[in-house]
Protein backbone atom coordinates (compact mmCIF):
# COMPACT_ATOMS: atom_id res chain seq x y z
CA UNK A 1 0.00 0.00 0.00
CA UNK A 2 3.02 2.27 0.28
CA UNK A 3 2.97 2.82 -3.45
CA UNK A 4 -0.63 3.97 -3.25
CA UNK A 5 0.13 6.30 -0.37
CA UNK A 6 3.12 7.65 -2.26
CA UNK A 7 1.04 8.26 -5.36
CA UNK A 8 -1.65 10.08 -3.39
CA UNK A 9 1.00 12.17 -1.67
CA UNK A 10 2.52 13.02 -4.99
CA UNK A 11 -0.78 14.18 -6.48
CA UNK A 12 -1.27 16.28 -3.36
CA UNK A 13 2.20 17.73 -3.82
CA UNK A 14 1.45 18.55 -7.46
CA UNK A 15 -1.73 20.36 -6.50
CA UNK A 16 0.09 22.23 -3.77
CA UNK A 17 2.73 23.32 -6.28
CA UNK A 18 0.07 24.52 -8.70
CA UNK A 19 -1.63 26.44 -5.88
CA UNK A 20 1.39 28.76 -5.94
CA UNK A 21 0.55 29.81 -9.50
CA UNK A 22 -1.52 32.99 -9.67
CA UNK A 23 -3.71 34.20 -12.46
CA UNK A 24 -1.80 37.48 -12.78
CA UNK A 25 -4.87 39.47 -13.68
CA UNK A 26 -7.21 38.02 -11.07
CA UNK A 27 -4.65 37.82 -8.27
CA UNK A 28 -5.81 34.31 -7.26
CA UNK A 29 -4.31 30.82 -7.47
CA UNK A 30 -5.30 28.88 -10.58
CA UNK A 31 -6.34 25.96 -8.39
CA UNK A 32 -9.02 28.08 -6.68
CA UNK A 33 -10.22 29.44 -9.99
CA UNK A 34 -10.79 25.98 -11.44
CA UNK A 35 -8.22 26.46 -14.19
CA UNK A 36 -6.54 23.13 -13.39
CA UNK A 37 -8.64 20.58 -15.21
CA UNK A 38 -6.64 17.54 -14.17
CA UNK A 39 -3.30 16.41 -12.87
CA UNK A 40 -1.77 12.97 -13.14
CA UNK A 41 1.39 11.37 -11.84
CA UNK A 42 3.00 8.37 -13.47
CA UNK A 43 4.81 5.56 -11.67
CA UNK A 44 8.05 6.91 -13.12
CA UNK A 45 7.47 10.30 -11.50
CA UNK A 46 6.26 11.93 -14.69
CA UNK A 47 3.73 14.70 -14.15
CA UNK A 48 1.07 15.97 -16.47
CA UNK A 49 -1.09 18.99 -15.65
CA UNK A 50 -3.88 20.11 -17.91
CA UNK A 51 -5.06 23.70 -17.67
CA UNK A 52 -8.09 25.41 -19.15
CA UNK A 53 -9.38 28.96 -19.21
CA UNK A 54 -12.78 30.68 -19.24
CA UNK A 55 -12.72 31.54 -22.96
CA UNK A 56 -11.09 30.53 -26.22
CA UNK A 57 -9.78 34.09 -26.54
CA UNK A 58 -8.46 34.71 -23.03
CA UNK A 59 -5.43 36.97 -23.32
CA UNK A 60 -2.57 34.76 -24.51
CA UNK A 61 -0.01 36.72 -22.55
CA UNK A 62 -1.64 35.88 -19.23
CA UNK A 63 -2.22 32.31 -20.40
CA UNK A 64 1.47 32.03 -21.17
CA UNK A 65 2.47 33.31 -17.75
CA UNK A 66 0.28 30.72 -16.04
CA UNK A 67 1.64 27.81 -18.08
CA UNK A 68 5.20 29.00 -17.55
CA UNK A 69 4.69 29.51 -13.82
CA UNK A 70 3.08 26.07 -13.53
CA UNK A 71 6.14 24.45 -15.08
CA UNK A 72 8.45 26.39 -12.80
CA UNK A 73 6.54 25.46 -9.65
CA UNK A 74 6.37 21.80 -10.66
CA UNK A 75 10.11 21.76 -11.32
CA UNK A 76 10.62 22.25 -7.58
CA UNK A 77 9.33 18.73 -6.88
CA UNK A 78 12.46 16.72 -6.26
CA UNK A 79 11.02 13.36 -7.40
CA UNK A 80 9.55 14.66 -10.62
CA UNK A 81 10.53 13.06 -13.90
CA UNK A 82 9.20 14.33 -17.18
CA UNK A 83 6.87 17.32 -16.86
CA UNK A 84 4.10 18.22 -19.27
CA UNK A 85 1.83 21.23 -18.87
CA UNK A 86 -0.93 21.47 -21.43
CA UNK A 87 -3.27 24.39 -22.02
CA UNK A 88 -6.47 23.09 -23.60
CA UNK A 89 -9.13 24.67 -25.79
CA UNK A 90 -7.35 27.95 -26.44
CA UNK A 91 -6.78 29.62 -29.77
CA UNK A 92 -3.04 29.78 -29.07
CA UNK A 93 -2.75 26.41 -27.29
CA UNK A 94 -0.22 24.98 -29.75
CA UNK A 95 2.14 27.92 -29.66
CA UNK A 96 1.95 28.24 -25.88
CA UNK A 97 2.33 24.53 -25.09
CA UNK A 98 5.23 24.05 -27.46
CA UNK A 99 6.84 27.38 -26.63
CA UNK A 100 6.82 26.94 -22.88
CA UNK A 101 7.74 23.28 -23.17
CA UNK A 102 10.85 24.16 -25.15
CA UNK A 103 11.81 26.95 -22.78
CA UNK A 104 11.25 29.66 -25.35
CA UNK A 105 10.42 33.23 -24.50
CA UNK A 106 6.98 34.56 -25.36
CA UNK A 107 8.37 36.75 -28.14
CA UNK A 108 10.20 33.74 -29.63
CA UNK A 109 7.05 31.63 -29.59
CA UNK A 110 5.12 34.29 -31.46
CA UNK A 111 7.65 35.75 -33.86
CA UNK A 112 6.53 39.10 -35.19
CA UNK A 113 3.49 39.23 -32.95
CA UNK A 114 4.99 40.20 -29.64
CA UNK A 115 7.53 42.67 -28.30
CA UNK A 116 10.36 41.23 -26.25
CA UNK A 117 10.67 42.12 -22.55
CA UNK A 118 7.09 43.18 -22.04
CA UNK A 119 5.95 40.16 -20.06
CA UNK A 120 7.63 40.96 -16.75
CA UNK A 121 6.34 44.50 -16.93
CA UNK A 122 2.83 43.23 -17.55
CA UNK A 123 3.06 40.81 -14.66
CA UNK A 124 4.30 43.59 -12.38
CA UNK A 125 1.42 45.91 -13.30
CA UNK A 126 -1.11 43.43 -12.00
CA UNK A 127 0.95 42.31 -9.02
CA UNK A 128 1.03 45.95 -7.94
CA UNK A 129 -2.74 46.10 -8.19
CA UNK A 130 -3.02 42.98 -6.05
CA UNK A 131 -0.61 44.50 -3.55
CA UNK A 132 -2.57 47.76 -3.43
CA UNK A 133 -5.90 45.94 -3.08
CA UNK A 134 -4.52 43.82 -0.22
CA UNK A 135 -3.43 46.99 1.58
CA UNK A 136 -6.90 48.48 1.18
CA UNK A 137 -8.56 45.39 2.67
CA UNK A 138 -6.20 45.45 5.59
CA UNK A 139 -6.54 49.20 6.06
CA UNK A 140 -10.30 48.91 6.18
CA UNK A 141 -10.14 46.25 8.89
CA UNK A 142 -7.75 48.31 10.97
CA UNK A 143 -9.79 51.50 10.63
CA UNK A 144 -12.83 49.56 11.75
CA UNK A 145 -10.88 48.52 14.82
CA UNK A 146 -10.21 52.15 15.63
CA UNK A 147 -6.78 52.77 14.10
CA UNK A 148 -6.10 56.33 12.89
CA UNK A 149 -4.53 57.29 9.57
CA UNK A 150 -1.44 58.39 11.47
CA UNK A 151 -1.15 54.96 13.11
CA UNK A 152 -1.57 53.24 9.75
CA UNK A 153 1.18 55.41 8.27
CA UNK A 154 3.57 54.60 11.10
CA UNK A 155 2.88 50.86 11.26
CA UNK A 156 5.33 48.18 10.09
CA UNK A 157 4.61 44.59 9.08
CA UNK A 158 5.86 43.29 12.42
CA UNK A 159 3.13 45.19 14.27
CA UNK A 160 0.50 42.74 13.07
CA UNK A 161 0.03 38.98 13.48
CA UNK A 162 1.46 37.17 10.44
CA UNK A 163 -1.88 35.76 9.36
CA UNK A 164 -3.12 39.29 8.56
CA UNK A 165 -0.23 40.07 6.25
CA UNK A 166 0.18 36.81 4.31
CA UNK A 167 -1.05 38.19 0.97
CA UNK A 168 0.82 41.44 1.44
CA UNK A 169 4.12 39.70 2.07
CA UNK A 170 3.65 37.24 -0.80
CA UNK A 171 2.94 40.02 -3.31
CA UNK A 172 5.92 42.00 -2.05
CA UNK A 173 8.21 39.03 -2.42
CA UNK A 174 7.11 38.64 -6.04
CA UNK A 175 7.59 42.36 -6.67
CA UNK A 176 11.00 42.42 -5.00
CA UNK A 177 9.83 44.86 -2.32
CA UNK A 178 10.91 44.67 1.33
CA UNK A 179 8.70 42.25 3.24
CA UNK A 180 10.54 41.97 6.57
CA UNK A 181 9.09 42.89 9.95
CA UNK A 182 10.46 46.43 9.78
CA UNK A 183 8.97 47.20 6.34
CA UNK A 184 6.15 49.77 6.35
CA UNK A 185 2.66 48.27 6.36
CA UNK A 186 1.40 50.69 3.72
CA UNK A 187 3.68 51.46 0.81
CA UNK A 188 3.63 52.82 -2.71
CA UNK A 189 4.74 50.74 -5.70
CA UNK A 190 8.39 51.30 -4.83
CA UNK A 191 8.08 50.21 -1.22
CA UNK A 192 8.15 53.71 0.24
CA UNK A 193 5.93 54.39 3.26
CA UNK A 194 2.70 56.25 2.54
CA UNK A 195 2.56 59.50 4.56
CA UNK A 196 -0.39 59.92 6.93
CA UNK A 197 -1.94 62.67 4.81
CA UNK A 198 -2.00 60.37 1.79
CA UNK A 199 -3.29 57.23 3.51
CA UNK A 200 -6.96 57.90 2.84
CA UNK A 201 -6.44 58.38 -0.91
CA UNK A 202 -4.13 55.35 -0.99
CA UNK A 203 -6.77 53.11 0.57
CA UNK A 204 -9.45 54.47 -1.77
CA UNK A 205 -7.35 53.65 -4.81
CA UNK A 206 -6.78 50.20 -3.37
CA UNK A 207 -10.49 49.73 -2.79
CA UNK A 208 -11.18 50.59 -6.42
CA UNK A 209 -8.41 48.28 -7.61
CA UNK A 210 -9.91 45.50 -5.49
CA UNK A 211 -13.38 46.03 -6.95
CA UNK A 212 -11.90 45.88 -10.46
CA UNK A 213 -10.06 42.63 -9.75
CA UNK A 214 -13.04 41.15 -7.94
CA UNK A 215 -15.52 41.98 -10.68
CA UNK A 216 -13.22 40.57 -13.31
CA UNK A 217 -12.84 37.38 -11.28
CA UNK A 218 -16.60 36.99 -11.01
CA UNK A 219 -16.90 37.42 -14.74
CA UNK A 220 -14.19 34.85 -15.48
CA UNK A 221 -15.55 32.31 -13.01
CA UNK A 222 -18.97 32.64 -14.54
CA UNK A 223 -17.56 32.17 -18.01
CA UNK A 224 -15.63 29.08 -16.94
CA UNK A 225 -18.80 27.56 -15.51
CA UNK A 226 -20.71 28.47 -18.67
CA UNK A 227 -18.08 26.80 -20.78
CA UNK A 228 -17.43 23.65 -18.77
CA UNK A 229 -20.37 23.30 -16.40
CA UNK A 230 -20.40 24.31 -12.73
CA UNK A 231 -19.42 20.89 -11.41
CA UNK A 232 -16.50 20.30 -13.73
CA UNK A 233 -13.99 22.51 -12.14
CA UNK A 234 -13.10 20.55 -9.04
CA UNK A 235 -12.34 17.34 -10.84
CA UNK A 236 -8.85 16.05 -10.20
CA UNK A 237 -7.90 12.81 -11.86
CA UNK A 238 -5.09 10.37 -11.46
CA UNK A 239 -3.71 7.88 -13.88
CA UNK A 240 -4.80 4.35 -13.13
CA UNK A 241 -1.30 2.94 -13.26
CA UNK A 242 0.09 5.26 -10.62
CA UNK A 243 -1.27 3.13 -7.78
CA UNK A 244 -0.15 -0.18 -9.20
CA UNK B 1 -39.13 55.68 -23.16
CA UNK B 2 -39.44 53.68 -19.99
CA UNK B 3 -41.99 54.66 -17.38
CA UNK B 4 -41.84 53.35 -13.82
CA UNK B 5 -43.58 54.69 -10.73
CA UNK B 6 -44.60 57.84 -12.57
CA UNK B 7 -41.07 58.62 -13.74
CA UNK B 8 -40.20 58.83 -17.45
CA UNK B 9 -36.76 57.58 -18.41
CA UNK B 10 -35.41 58.68 -21.79
CA UNK B 11 -33.35 55.74 -23.02
CA UNK B 12 -30.25 55.88 -25.19
CA UNK B 13 -28.53 52.56 -25.70
CA UNK B 14 -25.05 53.74 -26.61
CA UNK B 15 -23.57 50.38 -27.51
CA UNK B 16 -25.39 48.15 -29.97
CA UNK B 17 -24.37 45.89 -32.84
CA UNK B 18 -25.88 44.34 -35.93
CA UNK B 19 -23.32 41.65 -36.63
CA UNK B 20 -23.07 38.71 -38.96
CA UNK B 21 -21.35 35.77 -37.32
CA UNK B 22 -23.16 33.21 -39.48
CA UNK B 23 -21.34 30.12 -40.65
CA UNK B 24 -21.37 31.39 -44.25
CA UNK B 25 -19.62 34.59 -43.19
CA UNK B 26 -17.13 32.98 -40.80
CA UNK B 27 -13.74 32.77 -42.51
CA UNK B 28 -11.67 30.69 -40.09
CA UNK B 29 -11.34 29.16 -36.62
CA UNK B 30 -10.73 32.58 -35.12
CA UNK B 31 -14.06 33.84 -36.37
CA UNK B 32 -15.68 30.68 -34.99
CA UNK B 33 -13.96 31.13 -31.64
CA UNK B 34 -14.85 34.81 -31.48
CA UNK B 35 -18.62 34.38 -31.91
CA UNK B 36 -18.63 31.46 -29.45
CA UNK B 37 -16.76 33.59 -26.95
CA UNK B 38 -19.43 36.29 -27.32
CA UNK B 39 -22.07 33.59 -26.93
CA UNK B 40 -20.55 32.51 -23.63
CA UNK B 41 -20.64 36.14 -22.44
CA UNK B 42 -24.31 36.13 -23.43
CA UNK B 43 -25.14 32.85 -21.66
CA UNK B 44 -23.08 33.67 -18.60
CA UNK B 45 -24.72 36.95 -17.59
CA UNK B 46 -28.22 36.82 -19.14
CA UNK B 47 -31.32 35.73 -17.24
CA UNK B 48 -32.34 32.28 -18.46
CA UNK B 49 -35.39 33.47 -20.38
CA UNK B 50 -33.19 35.84 -22.36
CA UNK B 51 -30.75 33.24 -23.65
CA UNK B 52 -30.96 32.77 -27.42
CA UNK B 53 -30.12 29.64 -29.40
CA UNK B 54 -26.63 29.84 -30.91
CA UNK B 55 -28.03 29.98 -34.45
CA UNK B 56 -30.00 33.13 -33.71
CA UNK B 57 -27.10 34.63 -31.83
CA UNK B 58 -24.76 34.21 -34.80
CA UNK B 59 -26.97 36.31 -37.03
CA UNK B 60 -30.13 37.94 -35.75
CA UNK B 61 -32.49 39.74 -38.06
CA UNK B 62 -33.46 43.35 -38.50
CA UNK B 63 -36.87 42.41 -37.07
CA UNK B 64 -35.20 40.95 -33.96
CA UNK B 65 -33.26 44.15 -33.40
CA UNK B 66 -36.23 46.46 -33.94
CA UNK B 67 -38.36 44.30 -31.66
CA UNK B 68 -35.81 43.96 -28.87
CA UNK B 69 -34.77 47.61 -28.84
CA UNK B 70 -37.81 49.61 -29.81
CA UNK B 71 -40.98 47.47 -29.61
CA UNK B 72 -40.27 45.96 -26.21
CA UNK B 73 -36.91 47.38 -25.08
CA UNK B 74 -37.91 51.00 -24.31
CA UNK B 75 -34.96 52.36 -26.34
CA UNK B 76 -35.46 55.85 -27.82
CA UNK B 77 -32.12 55.91 -29.61
CA UNK B 78 -29.60 53.19 -30.32
CA UNK B 79 -25.98 53.88 -31.27
CA UNK B 80 -24.07 51.34 -33.37
CA UNK B 81 -20.44 50.78 -32.46
CA UNK B 82 -18.71 48.96 -35.31
CA UNK B 83 -16.30 46.01 -34.99
CA UNK B 84 -14.90 45.26 -38.44
CA UNK B 85 -12.85 42.05 -37.95
CA UNK B 86 -12.26 41.51 -41.67
CA UNK B 87 -9.59 38.89 -40.89
CA UNK B 88 -12.20 36.66 -39.22
CA UNK B 89 -15.33 37.25 -41.28
CA UNK B 90 -15.61 37.34 -45.05
CA UNK B 91 -17.76 40.46 -45.24
CA UNK B 92 -16.64 41.82 -41.89
CA UNK B 93 -18.44 41.27 -38.58
CA UNK B 94 -20.24 44.46 -37.67
CA UNK B 95 -19.24 47.17 -40.11
CA UNK B 96 -20.32 50.80 -40.40
CA UNK B 97 -21.90 49.89 -43.75
CA UNK B 98 -23.96 47.02 -42.36
CA UNK B 99 -25.06 49.09 -39.36
CA UNK B 100 -25.53 52.17 -41.53
CA UNK B 101 -28.09 50.52 -43.76
CA UNK B 102 -30.31 50.04 -40.74
CA UNK B 103 -29.58 53.52 -39.44
CA UNK B 104 -30.68 54.91 -42.80
CA UNK B 105 -34.00 53.05 -42.54
CA UNK B 106 -34.66 54.33 -39.02
CA UNK B 107 -33.03 57.77 -39.05
CA UNK B 108 -34.87 58.99 -35.97
CA UNK B 109 -33.96 55.95 -33.85
CA UNK B 110 -30.54 54.66 -34.89
CA UNK B 111 -27.10 56.24 -35.19
CA UNK B 112 -24.18 54.58 -36.99
CA UNK B 113 -20.71 55.38 -35.70
CA UNK B 114 -17.55 55.01 -37.78
CA UNK B 115 -13.99 54.06 -37.02
CA UNK B 116 -10.47 54.99 -38.03
CA UNK B 117 -6.95 53.67 -37.72
CA UNK B 118 -4.23 56.35 -37.70
CA UNK B 119 -1.71 53.89 -39.14
CA UNK B 120 -3.42 54.34 -42.51
CA UNK B 121 -1.81 57.77 -42.73
CA UNK B 122 -3.05 60.28 -45.32
CA UNK B 123 -5.23 57.69 -47.05
CA UNK B 124 -6.98 56.99 -43.77
CA UNK B 125 -7.74 60.66 -43.22
CA UNK B 126 -9.35 60.77 -46.63
CA UNK B 127 -11.26 57.59 -45.82
CA UNK B 128 -12.55 59.16 -42.62
CA UNK B 129 -13.73 62.23 -44.55
CA UNK B 130 -15.59 59.98 -46.97
CA UNK B 131 -17.07 57.86 -44.19
CA UNK B 132 -18.27 61.04 -42.53
CA UNK B 133 -19.71 62.40 -45.80
CA UNK B 134 -21.63 59.18 -46.30
CA UNK B 135 -22.89 58.53 -42.77
CA UNK B 136 -22.76 61.95 -41.13
CA UNK B 137 -20.78 60.54 -38.22
CA UNK B 138 -21.26 61.83 -34.70
CA UNK B 139 -18.92 59.33 -33.15
CA UNK B 140 -16.24 56.73 -33.80
CA UNK B 141 -15.28 53.49 -32.12
CA UNK B 142 -11.56 52.84 -31.83
CA UNK B 143 -9.55 49.71 -31.11
CA UNK B 144 -6.12 50.89 -30.07
CA UNK B 145 -4.65 47.42 -29.52
CA UNK B 146 -5.41 46.07 -32.98
CA UNK B 147 -2.55 44.56 -34.90
CA UNK B 148 -1.77 45.82 -38.39
CA UNK B 149 1.22 44.79 -40.49
CA UNK B 150 4.34 45.17 -38.38
CA UNK B 151 2.57 47.41 -35.87
CA UNK B 152 1.36 45.93 -32.60
CA UNK B 153 -1.26 48.51 -31.79
CA UNK B 154 -1.27 52.25 -31.43
CA UNK B 155 -1.95 54.90 -28.84
CA UNK B 156 -4.10 57.99 -28.83
CA UNK B 157 -0.89 59.86 -28.05
CA UNK B 158 0.87 58.81 -31.30
CA UNK B 159 1.67 61.80 -33.56
CA UNK B 160 -0.47 60.35 -36.39
CA UNK B 161 -3.44 60.01 -34.08
CA UNK B 162 -3.38 63.76 -33.41
CA UNK B 163 -4.24 64.45 -37.08
CA UNK B 164 -7.19 62.11 -36.87
CA UNK B 165 -8.51 63.56 -33.65
CA UNK B 166 -8.09 67.06 -35.08
CA UNK B 167 -10.06 65.97 -38.15
CA UNK B 168 -12.80 64.58 -35.91
CA UNK B 169 -12.98 67.94 -34.20
CA UNK B 170 -13.12 69.72 -37.55
CA UNK B 171 -15.87 67.46 -38.89
CA UNK B 172 -17.92 67.62 -35.70
CA UNK B 173 -17.34 63.97 -34.76
CA UNK B 174 -17.36 64.71 -31.06
CA UNK B 175 -17.67 61.30 -29.46
CA UNK B 176 -14.63 59.07 -29.35
CA UNK B 177 -15.53 55.62 -27.99
CA UNK B 178 -12.44 53.66 -27.10
CA UNK B 179 -12.43 49.91 -26.59
CA UNK B 180 -10.17 49.14 -23.68
CA UNK B 181 -10.68 45.48 -23.10
CA UNK B 182 -9.80 42.00 -24.27
CA UNK B 183 -8.06 41.84 -27.64
CA UNK B 184 -6.51 39.08 -29.66
CA UNK B 185 -3.68 40.84 -31.44
CA UNK B 186 -1.07 41.86 -30.58
CA UNK B 187 -0.46 39.15 -28.12
CA UNK B 188 1.55 40.59 -25.30
CA UNK B 189 0.39 44.16 -25.29
CA UNK B 190 -1.39 45.33 -22.20
CA UNK B 191 -4.58 46.08 -24.07
CA UNK B 192 -6.30 47.50 -21.00
CA UNK B 193 -3.82 50.32 -20.58
CA UNK B 194 -5.86 53.53 -20.38
CA UNK B 195 -3.00 56.00 -19.89
CA UNK B 196 -3.22 57.38 -23.43
CA UNK B 197 -6.80 58.54 -22.79
CA UNK B 198 -5.46 60.98 -20.24
CA UNK B 199 -3.27 62.87 -22.73
CA UNK B 200 -5.77 62.81 -25.58
CA UNK B 201 -8.54 64.14 -23.34
CA UNK B 202 -6.31 67.04 -22.27
CA UNK B 203 -5.18 67.78 -25.82
CA UNK B 204 -8.73 67.70 -27.24
CA UNK B 205 -11.02 69.19 -24.62
CA UNK B 206 -13.86 69.65 -27.16
CA UNK B 207 -14.03 65.89 -27.79
CA UNK B 208 -15.68 63.39 -25.47
CA UNK B 209 -13.84 60.17 -24.70
CA UNK B 210 -16.09 57.28 -23.74
CA UNK B 211 -14.10 54.38 -22.31
CA UNK B 212 -16.11 51.23 -22.94
CA UNK B 213 -16.34 48.66 -20.17
CA UNK B 214 -15.13 51.45 -17.83
CA UNK B 215 -11.57 50.23 -18.12
CA UNK B 216 -12.28 46.92 -16.36
CA UNK B 217 -10.21 45.24 -15.04
CA UNK B 218 -8.16 48.39 -14.61
CA UNK B 219 -10.98 50.23 -12.95
CA UNK B 220 -8.63 52.08 -10.60
CA UNK B 221 -6.47 53.47 -13.42
CA UNK B 222 -9.52 54.51 -15.36
CA UNK B 223 -11.14 56.23 -12.37
CA UNK B 224 -7.96 58.08 -11.57
CA UNK B 225 -7.79 59.50 -15.11
CA UNK B 226 -11.48 60.30 -15.29
CA UNK B 227 -11.26 62.23 -12.04
CA UNK B 228 -8.81 64.61 -13.66
CA UNK B 229 -10.28 64.87 -17.16
CA UNK B 230 -13.83 66.28 -17.34
CA UNK B 231 -14.38 65.00 -20.90
CA UNK B 232 -13.79 61.32 -20.04
CA UNK B 233 -16.88 59.11 -19.71
CA UNK B 234 -17.50 55.60 -18.38
CA UNK B 235 -19.38 53.31 -20.78
CA UNK B 236 -21.37 50.62 -18.95
CA UNK B 237 -21.31 47.96 -21.67
CA UNK B 238 -20.33 44.59 -20.12
CA UNK B 239 -20.61 46.18 -16.65
CA UNK B 240 -24.39 46.55 -16.73
CA UNK B 241 -25.37 42.84 -16.98
CA UNK B 242 -23.55 42.14 -13.70
CA UNK B 243 -26.73 43.55 -12.20
CA UNK B 244 -28.50 40.20 -12.64
CA UNK B 245 -26.11 37.48 -11.47
CA UNK B 246 -23.61 39.62 -9.56
CA UNK B 247 -25.64 42.54 -8.15
CA UNK B 248 -23.24 43.20 -5.32
CA UNK B 249 -20.33 43.64 -7.69
CA UNK B 250 -22.48 45.81 -9.90
CA UNK B 251 -23.23 47.99 -6.87
CA UNK B 252 -19.55 48.32 -6.10
CA UNK B 253 -18.55 49.21 -9.66
CA UNK B 254 -21.30 51.78 -10.05
CA UNK B 255 -20.41 53.08 -6.59
CA UNK B 256 -16.76 53.50 -7.54
CA UNK B 257 -17.65 55.24 -10.81
CA UNK B 258 -20.00 57.64 -9.03
CA UNK B 259 -17.36 58.35 -6.41
CA UNK B 260 -14.53 59.16 -8.81
CA UNK B 261 -16.53 60.61 -11.69
CA UNK B 262 -20.08 61.89 -11.22
CA UNK B 263 -23.55 61.02 -12.46
CA UNK B 264 -23.11 63.13 -15.60
CA UNK B 265 -20.30 61.00 -16.99
CA UNK B 266 -21.63 57.45 -16.81
CA UNK B 267 -23.47 56.16 -19.88
CA UNK B 268 -25.63 53.12 -20.56
CA UNK B 269 -24.89 50.55 -23.24
CA UNK B 270 -26.34 47.04 -23.56
CA UNK B 271 -23.85 45.62 -26.06
CA UNK B 272 -26.88 44.23 -27.94
CA UNK B 273 -27.06 41.39 -29.19
CA UNK B 274 -24.82 40.14 -26.36
CA UNK B 275 -27.42 41.43 -23.92
CA UNK B 276 -30.89 42.87 -24.45
CA UNK B 277 -31.80 46.33 -23.14
CA UNK B 278 -35.27 45.49 -21.80
CA UNK B 279 -34.21 43.49 -18.77
CA UNK B 280 -31.18 45.67 -18.11
CA UNK B 281 -33.29 48.84 -18.01
CA UNK B 282 -36.06 47.33 -15.89
CA UNK B 283 -33.57 45.91 -13.40
CA UNK B 284 -31.49 49.09 -13.24
CA UNK B 285 -34.51 51.34 -12.65
CA UNK B 286 -35.39 49.16 -9.64
CA UNK B 287 -31.83 48.74 -8.44
CA UNK B 288 -30.46 50.03 -5.17
CA UNK B 289 -27.03 49.82 -3.56
CA UNK B 290 -27.26 47.20 -0.75
CA UNK B 291 -27.75 48.77 2.67
CA UNK B 292 -24.39 47.70 4.06
CA UNK B 293 -22.55 49.29 1.13
CA UNK B 294 -24.41 52.59 1.31
CA UNK B 295 -22.09 53.99 3.98
CA UNK B 296 -19.29 53.78 1.41
CA UNK B 297 -21.15 54.45 -1.80
CA UNK B 298 -24.35 56.27 -0.91
CA UNK B 299 -27.70 55.46 -2.50
CA UNK B 300 -28.49 55.50 -6.20
CA UNK B 301 -30.99 58.29 -6.87
CA UNK B 302 -33.70 58.32 -9.52
CA UNK B 303 -32.02 61.39 -10.98
CA UNK B 304 -28.74 59.49 -11.37
CA UNK B 305 -30.55 56.60 -13.06
CA UNK B 306 -32.25 58.95 -15.52
CA UNK B 307 -28.94 60.55 -16.42
CA UNK B 308 -27.16 57.23 -16.85
CA UNK B 309 -29.90 55.58 -18.91
CA UNK B 310 -30.25 58.35 -21.45
CA UNK B 311 -29.86 62.00 -20.52
CA UNK B 312 -26.05 61.91 -20.59
CA UNK B 313 -25.94 60.35 -24.04
CA UNK B 314 -28.63 62.77 -25.22
CA UNK B 315 -26.26 65.61 -24.32
CA UNK B 316 -23.30 64.00 -26.10
CA UNK B 317 -25.28 63.25 -29.26
CA UNK B 318 -27.58 66.31 -29.27
CA UNK B 319 -30.76 64.26 -28.98
CA UNK B 320 -34.02 65.98 -28.17
CA UNK B 321 -35.50 64.85 -24.87
CA UNK B 322 -39.27 65.08 -24.35
CA UNK B 323 -40.28 67.38 -21.49
CA UNK B 324 -41.61 64.56 -19.32
CA UNK B 325 -38.21 62.86 -19.27
CA UNK B 326 -36.17 65.95 -18.49
CA UNK B 327 -34.92 66.65 -15.01
CA UNK B 328 -36.59 69.36 -13.01
CA UNK B 329 -34.46 72.52 -13.16
CA UNK B 330 -32.12 72.90 -10.22
CA UNK B 331 -33.88 74.37 -7.24
CA UNK B 332 -37.33 73.37 -8.42
CA UNK B 333 -39.57 71.59 -5.94
CA UNK B 334 -40.16 67.99 -6.93
CA UNK B 335 -43.48 66.59 -5.83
Amino acid sequence: MTAVTDAVDRVTAVNAALAAVLDPELDRPITELGFVRSVSVGADGSVEARLRLPTYFCAPNFAWLMVEDARRELARLSWMGECTVILEDHFASDEINQGVGCGKSFAEAFPGLADPDRMQELRAVFLRKGHLAAQARLGKRLLERGWTHRQLADAVLGDLPERLTVTLRRRRALLGLPADVSAPLFTDNEGRAVPAAAVERHLLMGRTAGVGIGANTEFCEGLLATRYGPAGWTRVSRRKEEAS
Amino acid sequence: MYRKDGVDYFIVDGHIHFWDGSEENTANKYGEGFIRCFYDYHRNLSPEEWVWPLEKFRKYSEQDLIHDLFDTGYVDWGIFQPTYLHEFYRKGFNTTERNGELARKYPDRLIANGSFDPREGEAGLERLRKLHAEWNLRGVKLYTAEWRGASKGWKLTDPEAQDYLALCEELGIRNIHVHKGPTIWPLNRDAFDVADIDHAASAFPALNFVVEHSGLPRLDDFCWIATQEPNVYAGLSVVMPFIHTRPRYFAQIIGELRYWLDDDRIVFGSDYGIWSPKWLIETFADFQIPKDLQSEYGALTTEAKRKILGLNHARLYDLKVPGSAQLAPAGAVVA
